[in-house]
């Protein structure tokens, strides 16, 4: 069979490039649509990182307040603890106005007191040492001699009065040998004096006042002991 | 062979539309990530500091909390070395009371010791018993801590006439940052 092709050379060619022509478009919008697509996708992880950075960053904000709050308790700690390590040290059972209070409420009405001294004697403060001076120490391991002030720890009262006669400076004496404050009671003299035609005694009497216990009110003991 | 106009225009589309694409939306993004991550690098090394649990903190708070207590319930704090004119301040303000004459107060040099510091401060004044009596009291009782190392109360010759001589030594507690006191 012949085959006779009436169409002209020109119309075949002109067919070709237009079917050329439309896949290159096709082809062209192809490959806009995935650029399109790949756009969309690159900026919805760009805005999901955008997210994340956001929590992130309110997290950590969080996370620095928390620890600026922690950091300043654990300073508020710390000088708590010292405050309280140091009351603990410092800290008196028996005040110098209450020895004094407790003196004048067994002195017979009879006497009446020329002078009142009362020193207190606590454990001496530990020296500050510089970290080289200490290193120096450890290394000679010398035996330090025990300072038998470190152990002191009392008031001292010393009475100095006039009383009508020895009775009322012995009653005095007794009185605070039994008064539960004071210890060491001592009667150190008690001579005549005569003053404006006024014979009497005058005396000087010491005790102490041990600081290395704590003092209990007798009304909170005695409710302590009732319950026991 | 020969390229025609339209092949050509074809891949200048092409090549246009992708260099629109890498400047218009990948080079802007490429950055603006960039960016991001450097932000959530610091944000995850900031979550990576220290103990910061809810849990703990409302133990340290619970624990600030009771030393407080403890700390104001004994009623008297040390102060640190720059409150020290204060007490100071306190104790002369206590002595000028009415009826006490010939106040005087010395200072001497302060002491440095391991935990805390002395300043010995000496107190005279003149005072009918009970009035040195009170004020001694709340001289102990002051909101710093002070004791009376010394106390001397003596009647002059021409007791009653005149009124007592008061001596009194005393020690004011303050810490310093060497202490551990101040913060």
């Amino acid at each position: 069979m012949i085959d006779i092709d009436f169409l002209p050379q020109s119309y075949h060619i002109e067919r070709a490039r237009r079917a050329r022509r439309h896949k290159q478009w096709v082809m062209i919008l192809l490959v806009a649509v995935s650029l399109v697509a790949w756009g969309v996708s690159r900026q919805r992880q760009s805005t999901e990182l955008t997210w994340r950075a956001a929590s992130l960053e309110s997290q950590a904000y969080a996370t620095r307040q928390k620890q600026s709050e922690m950091s300043k308790l654990k300073n508020e700690r710390k000088s708590l603890s010292y405050q309280i390590k140091i009351q603990r040290q410092l800290d008196q059972p028996v005040a110098v106005t209450q020895a004094v209070a407790a003196l004048g409420q067994l002195l017979p009405d009879s006497s009446g007191l020329t002078r009142v001294a009362v020193q207190t004697y606590r454990p001496p403060p530990i020296p500050r040492h510089d970290p080289d001076e200490m290193k120096s120490k450890r290394k000679s391991r010398r035996k330090v001699p025990v300072d038998p002030n470190m152990t002191r720890d009392y008031i001292q009262l010393d009475v100095y009065g006039i009383a009508p006669d020895d009775v009322a400076v012995a009653d005095l004496v007794n009185s605070m040998s039994d008064h539960p404050l004071f210890e060491k009671v001592i009667m150190y003299f008690s001579r005549t004096e005569e003053r404006n035609q006024i014979v009497g005694r005058r005396f000087h009497v010491g005790a102490q006042v041990p600081l290395d216990r704590r003092y209990l009110p007798l009304k909170q003991t005695a409710e302590v002991t009732d319950e026991d | 062979m020969k390229i025609d106009r339209g092949t050509i225009r074809m891949w200048g589309a092409l090549v246009g539309l992708i260099v629109l694409f890498v400047g218009s939306v990948l080079v802007p993004f490429g950055i603006r990530d960039a960016r991001l991550q450097t932000r959530i690098d610091a944000a995850r090394a900031d979550l990576g500091i220290g103990e910061t649990d809810n849990a703990g903190l409302a133990r340290l708070y619970t624990e600030v909390q009771r030393l407080r207590e403890q700390a104001t319930g004994r009623g008297q704090l040390i102060p640190n070395e720059d409150e020290i004119p204060l007490v100071l301040q306190d104790l002369s303000g206590l002595i000028n009371a009415p009826g006490v004459t010939g106040q005087e107060i010395v200072t001497d040099k302060a002491g440095y010791y391991a935990d805390y510091n002395i300043l010995p401060v000496k107190i005279q004044f003149n005072a009918p018993f009970a009035t040195a009596f009170d004020l001694v009291k709340r001289i102990e009782t002051l909101s710093r801590v002070v004791r009376v190392d010394r106390l001397n109360i003596e009647a002059g010759p021409d007791y009653p006439r005149r009124p007592l001589v008061v001596n009194l030594k005393l020690s004011a507690f303050f810490a310093s940052r060497a202490n551990g006191g101040e913060q």
